[in-house]
């Protein structure tokens, strides 16, 4: 990867808010750079286009020229300069805002159960992997008006399908869930390639960079890097600090795993865990060596109302992107360069966040949060006497150099 | 006299019912507080015997009995069939699924408190009109009027995390002899076990010289306070013989299993121990549902460890013919709201909840009321605890509407003066 | 609304009383004890009730003991007085033990346990009643000073921890002002009017709504201070008052307004004070501290409820020390002193009330004159002809309960490890755990006290006692054999008839009968092998009995 201008970023600030009517899960940018997609709590993928945007290098282009596409796409002057003919349409709306840009709700991708948390693109093609909680798992060209998947498999695993992982050349998927298997597909017709069976419930599974192992961890502390051609284990991390018995409750504190540093790094996110019930704690980073699975740095931030860390997203400058939930209070939106004793940026003015999408040109990300007000016992109704959920903003930040 | 002072502002005082208008009202007086002998009689006779699991802080009725799968609010979990048609629990629940045909399910409770410190004694105390009193928790009503079965352990027998002995809070008004005596973290109150220095012959011998003191000693004096003294040591000594019942360790692994090896497992069987030995009511206490935060997973990993429990004692209450004069009873204050909020939690919602009950007079296989598609509200009549007490008190054999307690000469109804048993969840 | 015509025959009563009994006492012939005795005797014979007979020297030292010295005299004591010849004993016994630094301890336990109700204990609480019976202060002194405290004095202000202990706050709940309203009136006064705090009583119809009102209007008034300052303990600081506290019954709308008054007393007026006048010490709002107002309701409370003025405080106590004494109250309640709930001897409640008020509430006169009487004097043997006597006619001994702090001492005495536990003597080459008077205060109250708020009135065995007796460390290892004690002493000896008169007198007070000899006798045959378990089983079950466990 090209060294980004973004490695020391400034402050972050809010440059847009997107309404949305549900509570979202799973936000993602695709990797050209043009939808965001997000998961919802009742059986649907939303979708936006993000327009005024130059489009990204062709599918199947070589992945030389996607740098010099991003060049372009940061370059205010080249914005002007030949451009597909969709973003040509918003460039009244676009000008004099360098940053401004227009997500258009395109229509949702239905036909799932329950919740849509899992969600996944292929690193080239045009294709959206996605999962939902009642075990289905399908393939979907995610940028037409209103596609069907390609493939589909209603019972890939039995029940909560928590992640999606996709391999780095895009040619398999791995899935894990709450039935306690570890599943590898291939990705371009959704058939079974191996599983493995952990015996309890799995909340993420990530590629190794190779591409031979995948690294999944439970809820009970335990993570672990598996060599699924082989079906066998090549490594154990312990993780143990990512797990309580409080009473009856295994508090499980696993949300999301990721590779840093160029591979050598595996980073597990979630929660130091305090006390279950209303679960409490504070948020976690673990930063294991991949290959010796040493623990590198425990790294905690906030006090234990800060809650989980629920997603991440690893900014190419060499940075962890994590989202809180906050128990009570707000949720935070943190920086936190491996290594460093803290975090060199966070900020706590969202209610409660669900999920972060880092967009590709690593400038802009995305974080589902919660509106304002979203708890509290009994009753509340609408004017109408109306029984009211609550809804899902997405808040757009941009990065500045 | 242990009654804190009831707030004017909670006084409602129905002054028809005080001067004993009803029809069935009956004398004050000393039939060991009952307002009537020949109903304490009759209640003793029968060895009817309870069974309550309270789930505090309040279980998803959305997470357990009453699946919205595929809603706006129904979260991420399905939906499974149970052992009768048309009825469904959620995906957590297999076990109890399969027991679905012993249980009543009533998933139309509406209730006015939505907070736990006044809404858990609330509940438990079937919520009655306000006279200025503390009611008595269900155990410690039971307690008082059906008294102890034949076995002479006690009568209200509390199996609960955290601290044990004697704990009287329970009993209301009715005073400390009927609070319960709790077994904290499964283990016997203070000096339970017999002394290491004693062997069982020495033991005995002790204890029958000291029954033929008291007996020299009352020949001539009033006898109350020997009968009471040889009471309390008999109970005592039944309580000793059966430290079998409460030694988790000298259990047979099998059963650890079969009702799980988690604290509301072991729990749960020395629960029924308790039963089987002849204990007149048992409550089982689990902590930790309050789910503000992480409900889903939080449920997904309490729920099951119910589900194994409850589902192997209500198997094997019924396997021994116990079920059919036990009356089993699994709630919490409240439910939790449709709503899910920013911290992927569900709030306390006393709106539209569920409960299930099984056993002595209840009906097998049903299911009571209903809430609506989103699981918002109830959808026909909804039923407040008082309601839910009669129907206890009347599955038991108690006439809740007749019967009353005698507080110093205060008459005081058994239930909510408004309310009436559930037809439907009655045999 | 508030008709006083109710009130006016309880009043009319005690004038009446007055009237009467005065001209009797000022003949001064005949002493209480004896009227006592007169009106128990009178009653007993209208009611056909035959008398029991007195109680033997043995029942009527271990009583006397109890009663006076909160424990039981060793055997070597018991056994100095049935050799005693003389025939005024009992009365020489009873100024003994009154005479005795036990006595002031014993009251002072009894008060704390009667007052503070198991809810909490102080140091200095317990250090301010024991001095207050040592100086044998006047009773409504006391209550001026617990119910007016001076937080201030060094000796007063335990005092002031029956009302600051109430006012803690317990978790959430509101500071319960209503609970220290009633129980003053109880403890106090003997009215409950709890059920008036919302209404008027709807069983008593001397008790009004106002009543209740206008002592918690009081109490409402004062703030709990946390120690600081010139202040060593919690106190409480009192608000100005300026007018009065307006109430509303729940049940009839009707609405009503008080100022401070003593229940079932007049109303204190409300000065009207001029702003510069209103505090002694205006309050510091940006110090956050508390000012002293010049009117204290309290203190007006105070006076008036604990004064010859006021009838219910003479017979509340003089009901109580009956109480104490004879195990059932002349009105009973001890709480629910009303016009329809006449005492069972009234005239002679009327004349201890009226005695005491003339004594100046001297609660040591009080006892001393109860403990001469004959009733006191009883056995609590049933005469044979009597088939459950009413205890209300006094005919028969009533059997009373031993608070947790009596029977550990008793049992520390019977068991010979008094000296050990209590003193710390007689340790030296002892093996084992050294237990201290402490460890053994705290583990029988935790088996045989009840709980917080929980009169102790009567004899009451429980599961949580049985456990304890039969299985509990402490109760097994006073009866292993130790240098010194009861168990030492009888294994030592051989004669089985000498062995009996020993553990009988040592535990029960009292020597064996031949039948008791006996048994022991084939008792430590059968045993004969292991006669030493045999001899510490035999006194276990001595000292589980309700013989043991009772006073009577």
């Amino acid at each position: 990867m090209n060294a980004v201008p973004n490695a020391n970023p400034g402050e972050p600030k809010e440059i847009k808010n997107i309404v949305s009517d549900q509570q979202l899960l799973c936000a993602r940018f695709s990797p050209c750079g043009q939808f965001l997609v997000a998961g919802s709590h009742e059986g649907s993928v939303r979708r936006w286009r993000v327009a005024g945007e130059k489009p990204a290098a062709a599918p199947n282009a070589a992945p030389a020229e996607a740098p010099d596409a991003l060049a372009d796409l940061l370059s205010d002057d080249k914005k002007k300069a030949a451009k597909p003919a969709k973003a040509k349409q918003q460039d009244a709306k676009a000008a004099g805002e360098a940053s401004a840009v227009e997500f258009a709700p395109l229509a949702p991708l239905t036909g799932f159960n329950g919740w849509v948390q899992a969600l996944a693109f292929h690193p080239s093609d045009k294709l959206l992997f996605a999962a939902d909680s009642w075990g289905k798992l399908n393939c979907t060209a995610y940028d037409g008006e209103s596609p069907k998947p390609r493939w589909e498999n209603p019972a890939a695993h039995d029940g909560w399908i928590r992640r999606i992982a996709v391999s780095p050349d895009g040619k398999l998927l791995a899935t894990c869930g709450r039935d306690g298997f570890v599943r590898v597909w291939n990705s371009a017709d959704g058939k079974p390639v191996a599983k493995h069976e952990h015996g309890s419930d799995i909340f993420a599974v990530v590629f190794a960079p190779d591409g031979t192992q995948i690294v999944f961890g439970d809820g009970l502390g335990k993570i672990a890097a598996l060599d699924f051609s082989a079906g066998k284990i090549a490594r154990e991390f312990d993780a143990a600090a990512l797990h309580k018995l409080d009473r009856l409750q295994d508090i499980d504190g696993l949300r999301a795993l990721a590779f840093v540093k160029d591979g050598k790094t595996l980073v597990a996110a979630g929660l130091l865990p305090k006390n279950g019930g209303t679960v409490q704690g504070t948020p976690m980073l673990l930063y294991f060596n991949f290959a010796s699975g040493k623990l590198e740095q425990q790294f905690t931030h906030g006090d234990v109302k800060d809650g989980y860390i629920e997603d991440i997203a690893v900014h190419p400058g060499g940075y962890v992107i994590g989202v809180s939930s906050g128990v009570p209070g707000n949720g935070m939106v943190m920086f936190h360069r491996p290594d460093e004793k803290t975090a060199f940026y966070f900020s706590t003015k969202i209610a409660n966040c669900a999920s972060v999408a880092l967009h590709p040109d690593g400038r802009r990300f995305a974080v589902a949060a919660t509106n304002k007000g979203s708890n509290g016992n009994g009753r509340r109704l609408s004017a109408d006497g109306e029984y009211l959920g609550n809804n899902s903003p997405l808040h757009l930040f941009e990065i500045p150099a | 006299m242990n009654s804190p002072l009831c707030k004017p502002w909670e006084h409602a005082f129905s002054r028809r019912q005080f001067l004993g208008a009803s029809a069935g009202a009956l004398a004050l007086g000393a039939f060991g507080g009952l307002a009537s002998s020949r109903a304490a009689e009759a209640m003793r006779k029968k060895e009817k015997q309870v069974l309550f699991v309270w789930l505090d802080g309040g279980i998803s009725q959305l997470e357990s009995w009453d699946p919205k799968p595929n809603t706006q609010f129904g979260g991420p979990f399905r939906a499974i069939p149970t052992s009768v048609p048309g009825v469904h629990f959620s995906e957590l629940m297999p076990k109890s699924a399969k027991q679905m045909h012993r249980l009543c399910v009533v998933r139309s409770l509406c209730t006015k408190d939505n907070a736990h410190s006044s809404g858990v004694a609330r509940i438990q105390r079937g919520d009655p009109k306000t006279r200025g009193v503390p009611y008595p928790f269900f155990g410690s009503a039971i307690s008082k009027l059906m008294g102890p079965t034949a076995s002479k352990l006690p009568a209200y027998v509390w199996i609960k995390p955290g601290s044990g002995g004697f704990k009287a809070e329970d009993a209301g008004f009715l005073g400390p002899k009927y609070g319960s005596v709790a077994f904290g973290d499964g283990k016997p109150p203070d000096d339970l076990l017999r002394h290491a220095s004693l062997t069982t012959e020495a033991d005995e011998e002790r204890n029958e010289l000291r029954e033929m003191l008291n007996k020299r000693y009352a020949e001539q004096r009033r006898r109350n306070y020997t009968e009471a003294s040889s009471y309390v040591f008999d109970t005592a000594q039944e309580l000793m013989k059966r430290a079998d019942i409460f030694d988790t360790t000298k259990m047979p692994a099998k059963e650890l299993d079969r009702y799980g090896r988690t604290e509301i497992g072991q729990h749960m069987l020395v629960a029924r121990n308790m039963l089987e030995a002849g204990v007149r009511f048992v409550k089982v206490n689990s902590y930790g549902w309050d789910t503000h935060g992480d409900n889903f997973n939080g449920h997904a990993s309490l729920v099951p460890k119910f589900d194994r429990a409850f589902a192997a004692i209500v198997e094997d209450l019924a396997a021994s013919g116990l079920l059919e004069n036990t009356l089993v009873v699994a709630m919490s204050e409240f439910g939790r709201t449709p709503r899910i909020n920013g911290h992927v939690g569900r709030d306390h919602w006393p709106e539209a909840w569920s409960l299930a009950m099984a056993g002595c007079g209840v009906k097998a296989g049903a299911v009571v009321g209903a809430t609506n598609e989103k699981g918002t509200f109830v959808k026909d009549e909804g039923y407040d605890i008082g309601s839910v007490f009669h129907t206890w008190f009347n599955a038991l054999g108690i006439d809740s509407q007749r019967v009353e307690y005698d507080n110093h000469g205060q008459p005081l109804p058994i239930a909510h003066d408004d309310m009436k048993p559930i037809k439907e969840a009655l045999v | 609304m508030r008709a006083h015509h109710s009130r006016s025959p309880l009043i009319a009563s005690f004038l009446v009383t007055i009237a009467f009994t005065g001209a009797s006492f000022a003949a001064a012939a005949a002493p209480v004890s004896e009227a006592v005795d007169r009106a128990i005797t009178a009653k007993a014979a209208t009611a056909k009730q035959p008398l029991a007979g007195p109680a033997s020297d043995a029942e009527f030292l271990r009583r006397a003991w109890l009663d006076f010295g909160g424990t039981i005299p060793t055997a070597e004591e018991a056994r100095k007085y049935f050799a005693d010849k003389d025939a005024g004993k009992r009365a020489k016994l009873i100024d003994q033990l009154i005479a005795s630094p036990r006595f002031a301890e014993r009251m002072g336990e009894a008060f704390h346990i009667q007052l503070m109700e198991r809810n909490g204990n102080s140091l200095e609480w317990r250090s301010y009643l024991t001095e207050s019976f040592r100086a044998n202060k006047p009773w409504d002194q006391m209550a001026r000073e617990i119910i007016s405290p001076d937080f201030k004095d060094e000796k007063l202000r335990g005092a002031g921890y029956f009302i600051t202990r109430r006012l803690e706050k317990v978790g959430q709940q509101d500071t319960d002002y209503p609970g220290l309203t009633r129980d003053t009136g109880r403890l106090f006064m003997g009215v409950d009017l709890q059920c008036c705090q919302c209404h008027k009583h709807l069983t008593v119809s001397d008790y009004k709504q106002a009543d209740f009102s206008g002592l918690f209007m009081a109490f409402q008034n004062a703030k709990l201070q946390k120690p600081g300052g010139d202040y060593r303990t919690d106190w409480v600081a009192e608000g100005m008052v300026a007018k009065k506290y307006e109430f509303v019954s729940v049940l009839s709308s009707a609405k009503g307004a008080t100022g401070p008054r003593v229940p079932l007393g007049k109303e204190v007026e409300i000065p009207t004070l001029a702003k510069e006048e209103q505090w002694i010490v205006p309050p510091d709002t940006k110090g956050k501290k508390a000012g002293i107002p010049r009117f204290s309701p309290l203190k007006e409370i105070a006076e008036r409820l604990a004064s010859p003025e006021n009838p219910f405080f003479a017979r509340n106590i003089a009901n109580r020390i009956w109480f104490h004494l004879m195990g059932r109250g002349l009105v009973e309640p001890l709480d629910l002193m009303h016009s329809e709930n006449p005492a069972s001897h009234p005239e002679l409640f009327d004349l201890l009330a009226q005695e005491m008020t003339a004594h100046k509430f001297d609660v040591k006169w009080l006892l001393r004159e109860l403990a001469l009487t004959q009733a006191y004097q009883r056995g609590s043997v049933i005469p044979p002809g009597a088939k459950d006597p009413p205890e209300d006619v006094f005919s028969v001994a009533k059997e009373r309960p031993l608070s947790a702090e009596q029977l550990a001492r008793a049992f520390l005495v019977a068991t010979g490890e008094h000296e050990r536990v209590a003193e710390g003597k007689g340790w030296e080459g002892i093996e084992g755990t050294k237990y201290s008077q402490k460890e053994f205060e705290k583990a029988f109250t935790a088996a045989f006290a009840n709980e917080a708020r929980e009169p102790e009135l009567a004899v009451n065995p429980t599961l949580r006692s049985a456990l304890f007796l039969r299985n509990n460390e402490l109760v097994l290892w006073s009866l292993q054999r130790r240098t010194g004690n009861l168990i030492d002493r009888v294994a030592a000896m051989s004669d089985p008839a000498q062995i009996a008169d020993e553990i009988y007198t040592a535990i029960l007070t009292r020597p064996p009968t031949e039948d008791e000899k006996s048994d022991v006798a084939k008792y430590l045959t059968k045993h004969a092998a292991d006669c030493e378990k045999a001899l510490g089983h035999y006194a276990w079950a001595m000292l589980s009995s309700i013989e043991f466990f009772a006073n009577h």
